[in-house]
């Protein structure tokens, strides 16, 4: 079963600042229950990301998972773009390797034209990296945009 | 593998086959670029012994063109200090060159990766024009000595002169060998007062299978602040705890903070961010002041969280 980092912040209200979080018995132990259990899918994304043997796998993989939430058709230039990548065959290792070990869905609409899922439905534990990568982490794409910006350019 | 425009080799750290070749590559140039630099230093070296030679046992070397030399209008002083000079300072500066571990792939790599990025990235090496304006300006006036064109007939302006024009000699050799030894860089200027300062390493050996011939560029950033500055410390210590920056320290003796990182050259973009966007932080925080309201507090007291509440709140925005 999937694990949600916002499904729980909803459950308790944690992101309600007008209602005190008071749980008590039962309640408390569930909750330190569903705390652990992110930690624990945590722990196997860290393991999974650090076993992905392709170099630039990885990278890729958070990519995918950023641009999902502002894309609904992702292809292999969008992600080459968000990692500020020059070239397509860095990435062409990771691609293989990621659809090999089931991480992710390559749907070949044309033969150029390739559209890139995140395979959730395999990989439960990346329901919870999605949304922490979603909300906190920062693309290269990104960083550049935001250097250039404190550049003046 | 392939080849730039420029005939050099296109270096690729994609997968593990490709890197172990561009590690060759880079050794192999590297083993060149040290065995032309050692030439030249003997080559100096020759010269300025040659010299040494001409001047101590000047017998050796009758009915020769560099006798002629040495008898022409200008004064040994003048002969000498070009050649002392010269010699000097090409030593210093190619002894330089060699202890720099760069090569003209990995420069074209990493120039290439700065220009994805929208940098320019600059090999500034100075020290040579430096070496030029002022030598020729002190050769200019020992040969204005030599034919007589400055002189003077009172001893005391005379005695003033020299001492000025020896104090001139020393110092137009003295400031490109400091320059050469501590300026001539590899830079990003990312701002009029931020840039990034580069330094390349790895092992000259053979390069091995295992994979222990780690290719690494490390990154420094402009001076800081003092260390002495408290809210400089502070800044900087939660920058570069928040950023992974690496802590490493050159010297005990470095009075200023710098913020350094290292990369590889695979991750050497992100690596680059992450120092650009440390500086971008650094500006903005330590401008504003915002966290160190009382530098007067003994510095384990500052960095208590309360006295940081709107630090927290400040990064939280700039994710």
């Amino acid at each position: 079963m999937s694990v949600s980092f916002e499904e729980f912040i909803q459950k308790y209200d944690i992101d309600d600042f007008s209602k005190i979080l008071e749980l008590k018995g039962q309640e408390k132990v569930k909750f330190y229950n569903e705390f652990i259990e992110i930690i624990k899918s945590i722990s196997r994304i860290f393991d999974k990301l650090t076993n992905i043997a392709s170099i630039r796998g990885g990278q890729v993989l958070m990519s995918l998972a950023k641009l999902e939430k502002s894309e609904t058709v992702i292809n292999k230039t969008d992600i080459k773009r968000s990692l500020n990548i020059d070239r397509l065959e860095k990435l062409l290792h990771a691609f293989e390797y990621l659809e090999e070990n089931n991480y992710i869905n390559i749907e070949k609409k044309t033969s150029k034209f390739h559209v890139i899922k995140l395979n959730e439905k395999d990989n439960p534990d990346f329901t919870l990296f999605r949304e922490i990568i979603q909300n906190f982490w920062i693309s290269p794409e990104e960083e550049e945009a935001r250097v250039k910006k404190w550049r003046g350019l | 593998m392939k080849k730039q425009k420029n005939n050099l080799p296109d270096l690729d750290f994609e997968n593990e086959e490709n890197t172990f070749k561009s590690i060759e590559v880079i050794q192999k140039e590297f083993l060149k670029k040290t065995v032309k630099t050692v030439l030249y230093i003997l080559i100096v070296l020759a010269v300025y012994i040659m010299y040494s030679l001409i001047t101590i046992r000047p017998e050796l070397f009758e009915n020769t063109f560099i006798r002629l030399i040495n008898r022409s209008c200008f004064s040994n002083i003048t002969i000498e200090w070009i050649l002392f000079s010269t010699s000097t300072f090409l030593f210093v500066y190619f002894l330089k060159i060699s202890y720099l571990k760069y090569t003209p792939s990995l420069i074209s790599f990493i120039k290439n990766e700065s220009k994805n990025l929208g940098f320019d990235f600059k090999k500034e090496f100075n020290s040579g024009q430096i070496f030029l304006l002022l030598n020729s300006v002190s050769i200019s006036i020992l040969i204005y000595i030599d034919l007589g064109w400055i002189k003077f007939e009172d001893g005391l302006v005379s005695g003033f002169f020299i001492f000025i024009i020896s104090a001139y000699l020393t110092l137009s050799l003295i400031l490109p060998i400091f320059w050469a030894l501590f300026d001539d860089k590899f830079i990003i200027q990312l701002k009029d007062d931020f840039y990034i300062l580069f330094d390349f390493h790895f092992k000259i050996g053979k390069p091995k299978k295992d994979g222990s011939n780690l290719v690494g560029i490390r990154l420094t950033s402009n001076r800081l602040s003092t260390k002495n500055d408290k809210c400089g410390r502070i800044i900087h210590s939660k920058i570069a705890k928040r950023r992974w920056l690496s802590r490493r320290k050159i010297s005990k003796f470095n009075p200023y903070l710098h913020f350094y990182e290292f990369s590889t050259p695979l991750n050497f973009q992100k690596q680059f961010l992450n120092m650009a966007l440390a500086l971008t932080e650094w500006q903005i925080y330590y401008g504003s002041r915002i966290l160190c309201f009382d530098a007067r507090t003994p510095l384990n007291k500052i960095e208590s969280k309360d006295k940081f509440l709107d630090y927290y709140k400040f990064f939280a925005n700039f994710r």
